[in-house]
């Protein structure tokens, strides 16, 4: 009798289970994975083929893949690598001292600070980089203050360089690390600090044996959080960079809306997300953390 | 000595936020400039508002990243508390497998779904339009469904427990004591997934329709390739964008805490 009961109650919670678990899982599948199917599959031709592709019977073809794969295209991705890189390194470097100000030595003002370390990660990205443009351009507002104030007579270059575009990527990727390194620093017990001071080591010693490696969860999340969008960033280079200034993002973005090439897009696009993925394997695996989830 | 260091510290601090508040705080002096060329402060003014205010376009981008954003806000929220409901109080296998797959949807770098999903809306040949974009904010989602399930874990089941024991349904239960228990995350969650929205230029970029203009689309295309349509009248919009969402971030950690 109660095996029955029993029986009667695992179906019904099937059943309900089913019911709420079809609409995002459905929605999720449809819209997020077979989409990255999709792309694979216009990257080797397999959907959206090119009419020269049809004319010569070919149902899948590498073609694609070899056509983006030029001196231009490494030559891209190389820089792209590299600046975002640089804009990790620079953001940890020049965040840690912050987030670390903010979560130990606030003090009464701690309230504060938290609210202007997370506005500018809540202002658009895209708004900022504007921002950031009109404070910068020749007739910007840095260079119209230098000039009322008699300090220079011209109008200083200051965008359409590489400086500028990793100044940009900074200024624009500092809320990301910034914010994952308070929220990992805020966590760590004064305690374990204290310990070591009592112990007999000097301020830096604590710092760098207690509360650095601490700190790794935040170090690891912000490194990702920075590296990961700021390896594709097409709006700052656009706004900052000029004409020279040329990464993967603006590729990408100029395959699929201004070209309209789907083919070739696609695949750039692919080799793109698999080294990037490839990057965050081996960063993981070296710095010997799993994606905690 | 140590006095000393917190001093350099403090300044360091001090200094970086200049750096990061210094670019929007100027953007929106400019905005409130009566000289045309941004070269000059003249006299406080609130030309440039009225001015973008009353422009057909920016009023029709102004509106549709407002009905978008709710739209998106709302079903994210009911597609994530479905999701959060099945993950917290359901056994099955795949659990871990759709935990981690939904939180892929936020690491994913915002370009490379929205050129997925364009191939995709290519694909199966759907116009392009508010719907297109709708679907490819909702993607997002699972950032709702973290903060939930963050809150549903803290959340002790001996509520729902006595509500059922006392002789409420399930759908009671739900309405009565699981759903006022989550609002604080519900709320959040929300936030986190409007801003997204009203934010997002790249997902839009991809996914919407010839006609159809947010607002970052409409910033994106006045300042043109490489940024040569500076004006106060965008500057003004932007500021305008900008409290929105510092409004956002307030109320944010206003009811993150709870």
């Amino acid at each position: 009798m109660s095996e029955k009961i029993l029986e009667k109650i695992r179906h019904r919670r099937k059943a309900q289970l089913l019911l709420i678990l079809s609409l995002p899982l459905a929605f999720y599948i449809i819209y997020f994975l077979i989409p990255f199917i999709a792309a694979v599959g216009v990257s080797v031709g397999l959907i959206l083929p090119r009419e020269v592709q049809l004319q010569r019977g070919e149902v899948i073809t590498l073609r694609y893949y070899m056509d983006a794969i030029n001196p231009i295209f490494l030559k891209v991705l190389g820089k792209s690598l590299y600046i975002a890189v640089a804009t990790t390194v620079l953001c940890l470097v020049l965040g840690y001292p912050l987030a670390y100000y903010v979560a130990f030595k606030g003090g009464r003002y701690r309230n504060v600070l938290i609210l202007l370390v997370i506005v500018p990660f809540w202002v658009t990205f895209l708004l900022r980089a504007y921002a950031m443009l009109s404070l910068l351009s020749p007739e910007g507002v840095l260079n119209s203050f230098l000039i009322n104030t008699g300090i220079i007579s011209k109008p200083l270059f200051l965008i359409y360089n590489e400086n500028a575009v990793l100044l940009g990527m900074v200024y624009g990727y500092l809320p990301f690390t910034v914010l994952p390194l308070y929220a990992s620093l805020e966590k760590i017990s004064r305690v374990y600090v204290e310990a070591a001071k009592v112990l007999g080591a000097s301020p830096v010693r604590a710092f760098l044996h207690v509360t650095l490696p601490l700190s790794k969860p935040g170090l690891v999340a912000g490194t990702l959080l920075t590296f990961i969008p700021s390896a594709g960033e097409f709006i700052i280079p656009e706004f900052l960079g000029g004409p020279n200034e040329f990464f993967v993002g603006n590729m990408i973005y100029s395959a699929f809306i201004e070209a309209q090439n789907w083919n070739w897009g696609a695949s750039i696009a692919t080799i793109y997300i698999a080294i990037v993925i490839a990057g965050i394997m081996l960063y993981l695996k070296y710095v010997g953390e799993e994606l905690r989830i | 000595m140590r006095r000393l260091g917190d001093r350099i510290l403090l300044a360091y601090t001090i200094m970086l936020f200049v750096f990061l508040y210094t670019p929007i705080v100027s953007m929106a002096l400019v905005s409130f400039n009566s000289g045309r060329g941004i070269l000059k402060w003249e006299s406080f003014t609130l030309e440039w508002y009225t001015k973008a205010l009353s422009n057909e376009k920016i009023l029709n981008a102004l509106f549709n990243s407002a009905w978008v954003a709710v739209t998106v806000t709302l079903l994210a929220i009911a597609m994530a508390l479905l999701a959060a409901i099945a993950v917290g109080r359901y056994q099955f296998r795949f659990k871990l497998a759709l935990n981690t797959g939904l939180f892929l949807a936020i690491v994913v770098p915002e370009i490379v779904e929205a050129l997925t999903l364009m191939l995709f809306f290519l694909w199966i040949g759907s116009p392009f339009g508010a719907s297109t974009v709708i679907i490819g904010h909702l993607v997002w989602f699972p950032i709702v469904y973290v903060v939930i399930r963050a809150r549903m874990a803290g959340m002790p089941r001996v509520y729902e427990e006595a509500a059922r024991v006392l002789g409420a349904n399930e759908l009671q239960t739900f309405f009565k004591i699981t759903l006022p228990l989550l609002l604080p995350g519900i709320i959040t969650g929300g936030l986190l997934i409007f801003t997204w929205s009203w934010d997002s230029f790249i997902k839009t970029q991809f996914t919407r329709g010839p006609g159809f203009e947010t607002l970052p689309i409409y910033i994106w295309n006045s300042v043109g390739a490489r940024g040569r349509g500076l004006s106060p009248e965008v500057n003004a919009i932007a500021t305008l964008s900008l409290i929105i969402s510092i409004a956002l971030a307030y109320l944010y950690t206003r009811f993150r805490g709870r």
